[in-house]
C-alpha cells in the first residue's frame, strides 16, 4: 500500500485567508487522479485533521488531473496557538495517509 | 550531606579576581519547521545552501563584508545541542530550524533577518522543483534579542595592599 505522496506529483497547502487551509494534490495522470478520487475519502481527510467531514469542500478536477481540499482552519492564523502560519506543513501530514 | 573539617588558609598574596565583558554584536532569530520528508532528509545539506546564498546576498545587497555578520542555522532534532560533536544519527521525521543572525548593530542584524526570512521560508533543494513552503510558528517571523556579550576580561590582580587598586571618596550630605 502506497502513500498518497508517492503516488501523486505534489502535495502542497497553503492559507486560503486567515480562517481556511487549502490543500491541492496534483496527481499528475489519469489513474493516478482515480486512485486518488477512488481510495481518498473525504471523511479520511477530516479525520486527518481533526475537523467534522461536512466542513470540507471537496473539488475533483479531471481536466487538471487535481483533487482539492479546503477546510476551516482548525486554529486561526496568527492566534495564539496558531503553529504554522502559512499553513504549510498540512501538504506533509496528508501526503503520508495510504489510500485505501 | 555534611562536610567536615574545613580548614581557613591564609594566602601569602592578596588577589581581586577581575571579569568583565562586551558586547559581542547584536542578534535577530527566526525559527521554521521542516516536515516534508525529503526536506527532513536532506536539512543538512539544505541549511548549508540556504547559509552559502543569503550570505552572498547579505555582502552584494548590503555592502559589508563577511565577516561583518553571522548566519547559523541550528537543526533541532538533529544536532543542535551539540553541532559536529553529536555523534547519534536517528531519523527524525521533523526538524527545527533556529536561525540566529548575529551583527554589529541590532538594525543591521534584523536587516539580515528579513533577507534570510524567505529563504527559510521557500528554498528549493534543487533549482527544478516547484517551490516549497515551510512552516513558520510566528509572525512576523524575526526576533530581535538585543546585545548578546562574551567575556573580555578574566583576570587575577595581585596587590600589596588591597586598597591599590581602588579608591575612596567620602561625602557627607546634610
Amino acid at each position: 500500500m502506497a502513500n498518497l505522496g508517492e503516488i501523486v506529483e505534489k502535495v502542497r497547502s497553503k492559507n486560503a485567508g486567515p480562517f481556511w487551509l487549502t490543500i491541492d494534490i496534483f496527481c499528475g495522470t489519469a489513474p493516478a487522479f482515480a486512485q486518488v478520487c477512488e481510495g481518498l475519502s473525504t471523511e479520511r481527510v477530516a479525520n486527518i485533521f481533526a475537523v467534522e467531514a461536512k466542513t470540507l469542500k471537496r473539488f475533483e478536477i479531471p481536466s487538471l488531473n487535481v483533487v482539492k481540499f479546503s477546510l476551516p482552519r482548525p486554529v486561526i492564523q496568527g492566534s495564539v496557538a496558531d503553529r504554522d502560519m502559512h499553513g504549510a506543513s498540512w501538504a506533509a501530514l496528508l501526503s503520508e495517509v495510504e489510500l485505501n | 550531606m555534611r562536610v567536615t573539617g574545613s580548614k581557613w588558609v591564609q594566602s601569602d598574596r592578596y588577589t581581586v579576581k577581575l571579569e568583565g565583558a562586551v558586547v559581542a554584536g547584536y542578534q535577530s532569530v527566526l525559527i521554521a519547521l521542516l516536515r516534508d520528508k525529503r526536506y527532513v532528509e536532506k536539512a543538512q545539506a539544505w541549511a548549508d545552501d540556504i547559509k552559502e546564498k543569503c550570505t552572498r546576498k547579505v555582502v552584494d545587497r548590503l555592502g559589508i563584508l563577511a565577516d561583518e555578520f553571522e548566519i547559523e542555522l541550528r537543526l533541532i532534532g538533529k544536532n543542535a545541542s551539540f553541532g559536529p560533536l553529536e555523534t547519534r544519527t536517528n531519523d527524525p521525521h521533523e526538524i527545527g530550524i533556529l536561525a540566529i543572525v548575529t551583527a554589529k548593530t541590532q538594525d543591521l542584524a534584523t536587516e539580515i533577518a528579513q533577507i534570510l526570512n524567505p529563504y527559510l521560508l521557500h528554498h528549493p533543494l534543487t533549482s527544478e522543483e516547484e517551490q516549497p513552503t515551510f512552516a513558520f510558528p510566528f509572525s512576523p517571523a524575526d526576533m530581535a534579542r538585543g546585545a548578546v556579550y562574551s567575556f573580555c576580561l578574566n583576570h587575577v590582580l595581585e596587590l600589596s595592599d588591597p586598597m591599590d587598586a581602588f579608591s575612596l571618596e567620602v561625602l557627607t550630605h546634610g
